[in-house]
C-alpha cells in the first residue's frame, strides 16, 4: 500500500513537471521538404538531410535482383519466382520499378500480406480463448473484409468508421457488419458463470485494444490510476470505455442486403407454412428437454444474474440484456447441449421426424451468410461507472486532445470513429503512417509504433513523419499511394552494405538515421508460404473460411487458436491473439532450428520441391544452379556452388537433402 | 553500443538457454552464478508441483472441526455465499472424513490423503491462506501460472529465465512435464512467454519412450551420417552469408542455435535417460508401483532436470483438471493422492540427501481449493477464496503453517496470500525482487505481479 501511495506521488511530481503538452498530441507540422538538389523524393530530403548534418551519406543503391526480393516480399510477403525475376530484369528499365510497384499493389497477394499486420494490431483469432478454445466458425469474414479493405485501398477514416461502428452505418453494405466484427475480436469463456465480471473484462480489454490500435496510446494504465507517464487520466479512460458500454453481441444477424433479406424471408415463409405441422410435432417433443436445460442453465447463475434473465427485453437496459445473452449462450453451449441424454424412443422418433422434415429442403432458401458482429442495445445504455469512485461517466474522448463539445448529441462508437479519423487528429495519421513504414523498414519513425506516450521513444525524424502524415491525408487517406511514396525513395532502395559501415555504426549504431537498409528475416508465414512457393505446392485461393495446418494455402488462412502456441508459425514468432502485437519478436532458438532440420514439415516441403526440380531432366550442374537460385534469388557464387557440388557428389544425389539444406539457410530465411 | 543488455537479449537471445548473447553475458559475469539477481539468491531452481484441477485443501492439509461438526447443514448465515462454478444454491456442508494426524518435531497437521509428504513436514511451509480471482479452471490455471486469470501474459517461468538466464545453455532452461499424455488446461499457453520474446517460453519435455522434445531427434530417414553433411553444407553457406552481413548479429545466432540443437540432440536423451538411476532411487519416487510409477517418473526426471541446470521445471499432476472433483471427491482424490503423494515425498528425501534441496524450491498447489459445501451431494466445487499450497527447500523455514482460514476454511482470513504474493516470494527467493524486475511492453514497465504482490517473510523464518 504503502509503495503505491510513493508511486502515485512521485508521478504526480513527474507529469507536473512535464506540464507542457506532448509532441504527439500537438497538431502535425506543415512543413516541407528541405530542398537538397538532384532529389526527387521528398523522403530523401528529409533523410539526407539529416545525414548531412552528421556528415554522413546514403548507402549505394542495392542491386535490381535484390530490390526485386525485398520488395516482393515487403508487398506480398513472398519472393518472386524465377519467373518473374527475369520478367523485371528483362523488361525496360525506364519505369520498370514504377511498374512493378502498381502490378505488385494490384495484386490479390498483397491485402494477404498487409492484412497480417492489422490482425496482429487487433488480436485476431479463429477461437474464443480461455480454456475450450471453440473454433469460431465465422469469425473468417472480419479477416476477409481487413485483406480486401487493403486491396481496395479503402480510405482509413471508411476502415475506422466500419470498424468501430460499421452497425451504426446507414445503407445496408454487407461489409459493415463484417467490419464490426472487430467488436467481438476478445477472448469468451463458454462456461463462466460469473458472467458479470466476464463482460467487465471484455469491455475493459477492448477499450485498451482500441486505445493500442487507433491511438497508438497505451490506455490500460489509465484503468487503475491517472497514467503515471501521461495525459491520460482515469476519467479519460471510462470515457472510451463508455463508447463500447452499450454493446450487445449478436449472431443472428447476416451478412447480406435488404433485397437479399427479404427475398429469403418470402422462400423461408414458403417453408415454415409447408413443414408447420412437422415443426410442431418437433416442438413438442423437444419441449421437455428444453425446458429442463433451461433450468439447469439458469440456476447455476447468481442471483442478479437469472433475475436479468427472466426481465421482459423491454424493460432490460443494454447491461442486463448481455447478461442474459450470455446466459443464453450456455443453454446450447455448456453441458453438451440441451439433448444430450435423450430417451431412446424419442430419439428415434426425433430421427424419423427431421428425415420427414429434409424432404422439404428443396424449399428452403440458401442460408444467407452468417456473421459473427455487435450492435448498440436498442433501449436504455446501462451507465460506466468508476470503480470504487462509483462515478458515472459519459462517453468521451482523451482531455489532452480534445474536448468533448464536437462530440455531439449521440454519443455513439460513429462519433468516436468520427474523432479517430479526423484529419486534424494528431495521433491518428502519425500513428498508422508509422506503422506502414515499419513494415518496410522493419522499425517504425517512432520505433514503439503503439506507444506514443512519454514511455515512448520520440520520432528520429519528426518532420518527415508528419510530412507522411499529411500527404497522406492529402492522397484520400491511401496507403497504396504512400507504399509508392516510400518505395520510389533511394531511403528505401539503398544497400544492406554501406562502404563506410563500419565509421558509422560507431556514430550510429542503432542506424536510425537510416543510412543502409536493414537485413531482416522472413516472417513465420512468409517462411511457410516460400516453402510453399517453392515446393509448388501453394494453392492459389483467395478468401474463405480458416483451414487446417497442412492444407497448402497461404499461412493467413490457417485457423489460429490461441491456446496452441506450439505450431511451426508460433516457433517463428507468429502472435498467440491474446493482446494487441504492434511488432513481432524476431527471435532466433534451437527449437526454429530443430523444427527447420528435424521436423516433417519442412522435409516434406523439401521433397515436393525435389521432385518438382526433378521434373526437369537437366545435368546435376544445371539442378544445383536452379534450387540455389530459386532459394535465394541470385546465382550461387563460385565458392557456394562447388560446396554444392561436393555434397551432391557425396552424397549421391540426395536432392531432397539438398533442397533440406537450402529450405534452412539464411540466406533462404533473410531478406536484405 | 547504447544498447541496455537486458533488452538487447529480449530479442537476440536466441535459445531457450539462449545462444550468443547470454553466452556473452554469462562470460562477463562469472563467478557470479545469478548475474541479475537484486538480492543475495536463497534458491537457485524451482520445482512447481502443479496438482491440477484444484485439491481439497479441507482434506489434506487444512483440518476444520467445524466441517464435521455442521456436516449436513447449510453454509451458517455468518458466511457470505460465494459466486460457485457450478452454481449450486444452498448445498450442505460436506465433512472431510479423514484420519488427522500431527508429524514430524513440528506437529503440522495433514491427513492420511498424504502418508508420505506427512514424513517431511518439518521440510515444508504449509501456506494456508491462499486466494485467487477466477473461479473456473481456465482463469485458475492461467492466474497460477501467469499471476493474471486473463490470458496473454508470460508465465512465471518465463519470467524467471528472463531474469536469471540460463545455467545451462545445451537444456531449455524452463521445462515442464505433464503426468499422462494429454493437455492441461489452457494447454501449451500455460508455459508461454506472453509478450516477452518465444526465447523465454517453457518447452514440454516427455519421458518414457520417443523424444523427450518435440523435433529433437533426426528423421528416420535421414541417419546420423547423413544429418551431419547436411549441417556441415547448411553451416557453410551460412557463414559465407553470415560474413556479407556482420550488422546482423541474428545471422550468427543462427548458425550457433543449430550447432545448440545438434549438442541438445545429444544432451537432452541424457538428461532423461534414467538407465543410471538405481533401483533403490526408483522404488523411492513410487516407480516400482503402477500407481504412482507416472509422477514418479516425472518427479525423478525434475531432480536430474535441476541437477543439470534448468531453471524452473513446472510438474503437472492431474494433467487435464483430473484433481477437478464435482463429485465422488473419495474416490477421485485417494486415487489421486495416492499417485502423488510417494513420488513427491521421495523427490524432497532425495533431493535433502543429495543437498539440493537448499537450493531448490519446490512449491506445490492447485489452481484453487475446494468449497465446504457439497457439490451433487458427494463432490465439492471450485474455491478460489481460501486455500492451501506448500513450499519446501530453496532457504524456507520447514515446520511451520503460515495464515489460516476461516473455520469453515471457506475463505482465507489471516495473512492472506494471493497469487501474486505467492509469486513475488517465489521470485524473492530465487533472488529477485518483483517491483524490480521489469520489462517495457507498448509504454509501460511490465513486471510479473502486475505492481503488486509481497514477499511473506515468514518463509524464511523472520
Amino acid at each position: 500500500m504503502l509503495r503505491v501511495i510513493h508511486l502515485t506521488l512521485l508521478c504526480l511530481l513527474v507529469s507536473r513537471a512535464g506540464a507542457e503538452s506532448w509532441w504527439a498530441f500537438r497538431p502535425l507540422k506543415q512543413g516541407s521538404p528541405p530542398n537538397l538538389p538532384g532529389l526527387k523524393s521528398p523522403v530523401d530530403q528529409f533523410v539526407l538531410s539529416r545525414l548531412r548534418d552528421q556528415g554522413m551519406t546514403f548507402a549505394p543503391k542495392a542491386s535490381r535482383e535484390t530490390l526485386l526480393r525485398r520488395v516482393f516480399v515487403t508487398l506480398v510477403g513472398m519472393p518472386p519466382t524465377l519467373e518473374e525475376v527475369e520478367d523485371f530484369l528483362g523488361a525496360n528499365p525506364e519505369g520498370a520499378w514504377e511498374r512493378q510497384i502498381d502490378a505488385l499493389l494490384e495484386d490479390p497477394r498483397y491485402g494477404e500480406h498487409w492484412a497480417t499486420m492489422w490482425l496482429d494490431l487487433v488480436r485476431y483469432s479463429d477461437s474464443d480463448g480461455w480454456n475450450q478454445d471453440a473454433y469460431r466458425p465465422h469469425i473468417w469474414r472480419y479477416r476477409d473484409y481487413v485483406v480486401n479493405a487493403f486491396n481496395d485501398d479503402k480510405p482509413y477514416p471508411e476502415v475506422v468508421r466500419e470498424q468501430l461502428a460499421g452497425d451504426e452505418l446507414d445503407g445496408d453494405d454487407p461489409e459493415h457488419l463484417e467490419a464490426a466484427g472487430y467488436l467481438r475480436l476478445g477472448i469468451y469463456e463458454y462456461n463462466q458463470r460469473d458472467v458479470r465480471n466476464l463482460w467487465n473484462d471484455v469491455l475493459n480489454e477492448i477499450t485498451d485494444t482500441t486505445g493500442d490500435v487507433f491511438l497508438g496510446m497505451s490506455v490500460a494504465c489509465a484503468r487503475c490510476h491517472d497514467h503515471k507517464f501521461d495525459d491520460i487520466t482515469q476519467k479519460d479512460y471510462f470515457k472510451l470505455r463508455a463508447f463500447f458500454e452499450p454493446i450487445i453481441w449478436r449472431d443472428d444477424l447476416t451478412a447480406s442486403t435488404a433485397n437479399e433479406k427479404e427475398r429469403y424471408a418470402q422462400q423461408m415463409r414458403k417453408w415454415e407454412a409447408a413443414t408447420k405441422a412437422i415443426r410442431e410435432e418437433i416442438a413438442d417433443l423437444l419441449k421437455p428437454y428444453h425446458e429442463r436445460k433451461w433450468k439447469s442453465t439458469v440456476d447455476k447463475f447468481p442471483l442478479d444474474i437469472q433475475a436479468c434473465f427472466h426481465k421482459p427485453v423491454d424493460e432490460r437496459d443494454s447491461l442486463e440484456h448481455q447478461m442474459a445473452y450470455l446466459v443464453a449462450r450456455q443453454f446450447e453451449e455448456e453441458g453438451g447441449g440441451p439433448l444430450k441424454n435423450m430417451k431412446k424412443e424419442d430419439e428415434a422418433t426425433y430421427e424419423s421426424l427431421k428425415k420427414s422434415l429434409a424432404t422439404y429442403d428443396k424449399l428452403k432458401p440458401k442460408p444467407l451468410p452468417p456473421v459473427m458482429t455487435a450492435t448498440a442495445f436498442d433501449g436504455t445504455h446501462s451507465p460506466t461507472v468508476i470503480p470504487e469512485k462509483s462515478e458515472m461517466v459519459s462517453p468521451g474522448f482523451l482531455s489532452a486532445i480534445a474536448d468533448d463539445s464536437s462530440i455531439g448529441s449521440q454519443k455513439s462508437r460513429l462519433s468516436l470513429a468520427k474523432w479517430i479519423a479526423d484529419p486534424n487528429n494528431p495521433l491518428t495519421t502519425r500513428v498508422l503512417v508509422n506503422r506502414i513504414w515499419q513494415q518496410h523498414f522493419g522499425e517504425g519513425l517512432v520505433s514503439t509504433a503503439s506507444d506514443f506516450g512519454r514511455k515512448g521513444q520520440r520520432a528520429s525524424h519528426p518532420e518527415l513523419l508528419d510530412w507522411l502524415a499529411h500527404e497522406f491525408v492529402r492522397n484520400g487517406w491511401s496507403i497504396k499511394q504512400l507504399h509508392r511514396i516510400i518505395l520510389r525513395s533511394w531511403t528505401w532502395q539503398q544497400s544492406t552494405s554501406h562502404p563506410e559501415a563500419r565509421d558509422y555504426q560507431k556514430r550510429d549504431p542503432e542506424e536510425k538515421l537510416l543510412w543502409r537498409a536493414r537485413v531482416r528475416r522472413l516472417s513465420a508465414e512468409g517462411v511457410r508460404d516460400s516453402m510453399l512457393v517453392l515446393s509448388g505446392e501453394l494453392l492459389d485461393e483467395v478468401g474463405g473460411p480458416g483451414v487446417d495446418e497442412d492444407v497448402p494455402r497461404r499461412a493467413l488462412y490457417v485457423k489460429r487458436f490461441r491456446n496452441d502456441n506450439d505450431t511451426f508459425l508460433h516457433a517463428f514468432d507468429m502472435t498467440p491473439g491474446l493482446k494487441s502485437t504492434p511488432q513481432r519478436n524476431e527471435t532466433t532458438t534451437p527449437t526454429q532450428a530443430l523444427t527447420m532440420i528435424n521436423g516433417d514439415y519442412v522435409m516434406e516441403r523439401a521433397k515436393a520441391w525435389s521432385r518438382r526440380l526433378q521434373d526437369d531432366e537437366r545435368s546435376e550442374h544445371w539442378l544445383v544452379r536452379e534450387a540455389m537460385h530459386q532459394a535465394w534469388g541470385r546465382k550461387p557464387l563460385p565458392d557456394e556452388f562447388h560446396s554444392a557440388m561436393t555434397f551432391i557428389e557425396t552424397s549421391q544425389g540426395s536432392w531432397t537433402d539438398f533442397c533440406h539444406v537450402l529450405l534452412n539457410s539464411n540466406e533462404f530465411l533473410y531478406i536484405h | 553500443m547504447v544498447f541496455n543488455r537486458r533488452e538487447f537479449l529480449q530479442t537476440s537471445g536466441a535459445g531457450f538457454g539462449s545462444v550468443a548473447l547470454q553466452w556473452m553475458l554469462h562470460q562477463e559475469s562469472q563467478g557470479s552464478p545469478h548475474p541479475l539477481v537484486h538480492h543475495a539468491a536463497k534458491a537457485k531452481q524451482v520445482i512447481f508441483l502443479f496438482m491440477e484441477g484444484g485439491p481439497s485443501h479441507l482434506d489434506l492439509l487444512d483440518r476444520k472441526p467445524l466441517l464435521e461438526k455442521l456436516s449436513g447443514q447449510s453454509l451458517p448465515p455468518s458466511f457470505k455465499e460465494p459466486i460457485t462454478a457450478m452454481g449450486e444454491k444452498g448445498a450442505a456442508l460436506l465433512a472431510a472424513p479423514r484420519t488427522w494426524k500431527r508429524h514430524g518435531q513440528s506437529g503440522l497437521w495433514a491427513s492420511e490423503w498424504m502418508p508420505h509428504i506427512a514424513t517431511c513436514m518439518d521440510d515444508i511451509a504449509v501456506l494456508k491462506s491462499c486466494w485467487t480471482n477466477g473461479i473456473n479452471h481456465a482463469g485458475g490455471v492461467c492466474q497460477m501460472n501467469t499471476c493474471i486469470n486473463f490470458a496473454g501474459r508470460p508465465s512465471l517461468g518465463s519470467w524467471v529465465n528472463y531474469g536469471l538466464g540460463t545455467a545451462n545453455e545445451n537444456l531449455p532452461s524452463f521445462v515442464v512435464l505433464c503426468d499422462n499424455k494429454g493437455r492441461p488446461v489452457n494447454g501449451s499457453r500455460n508455459w508461454g512467454s506472453g509478450f516477452m520474446p518465444a526465447t523465454h517460453q517453457g518447452v514440454r519435455i516427455r519421458g518414457g519412450e520417443g523424444e523427450p522434445i518435440a523435433d529433437l531427434d533426426p528423421p528416420a530417414e535421414c541417419p546420423e551420417d547423413r544429418q551431419r553433411a547436411k549441417l556441415a553444407l547448411l553451416q557453410k553457406f551460412n557463414y559465407l552469408h553470415a560474413s556479407t552481413f556482420p550488422q546482423k548479429s541474428e545471422l550468427e545466432a543462427r548458425i550457433r542455435s543449430y550447432e545448440l540443437a545438434f549438442r541438445m540432440q545429444a544432451e537432452a536423451p541424457e538428461a532423461v535417460d534414467l538407465a543410471d538411476e538405481s533401483e533403490a532411487t526408483k522404488a523411492l519416487y513410487g516407480m516400482d508401483h503402477r500407481d504412482t510409477e507416472a509422477f514418479g517418473r516425472n518427479c525423478l526426471l525434475a531432480r536430474r532436470l535441476v541437477e543439470r541446470g534448468v531453471r524452473f521445471v513446472e510438474l503437472y499432476s492431474g494433467t487435464g483438471s483430473k484433481w477437478d472433483s464435482h463429485t465422488g471427491i473419495e474416490t477421485n482424490h485417494s486415487r489421486l493422492c495416492r499417485s502423488m503423494d510417494k513420488p513427491v515425498a521421495g523427490l524432497l528425501k532425495d533431493l535433502k540427501r543429495r543437498g539440493l534441496l537448499e537450493e531448490t524450491l519446490v512449491v506445490w498447489g492447485g489452481e484453487f481449493g475446494r468449497t465446504p459445501m457439497s457439490e451433487k451431494g458427494d463432490g465439492r466445487d471450485h474455491n478460489p477464496t481460501g486455500f492451501s499450497m506448500w513450499m519446501a527447500g530453496g532457504g524456507v523455514k520447514g515446520g511451520q503453517a503460515i495464515g489460516a482460514t476461516d473455520e469453515l476454511g471457506l475463505y482465507a482470513v489471516k495473512d492472506r496470500m494471493h497469487v501474486h504474493d505467492i509469486h513475488a516470494s517465489i521470485l524473492w527467493l530465487l533472488g529477485l525482487d518483483n517491483m524490480a524486475l521489469t520489462y517495457d511492453h507498448k509504454g509501460r514497465p511490465e513486471r510479473p505481479t502486475i505492481n503488486e504482490g509481497d514477499f511473506n517473510r515468514k518463509l524464511i523464518g523472520a
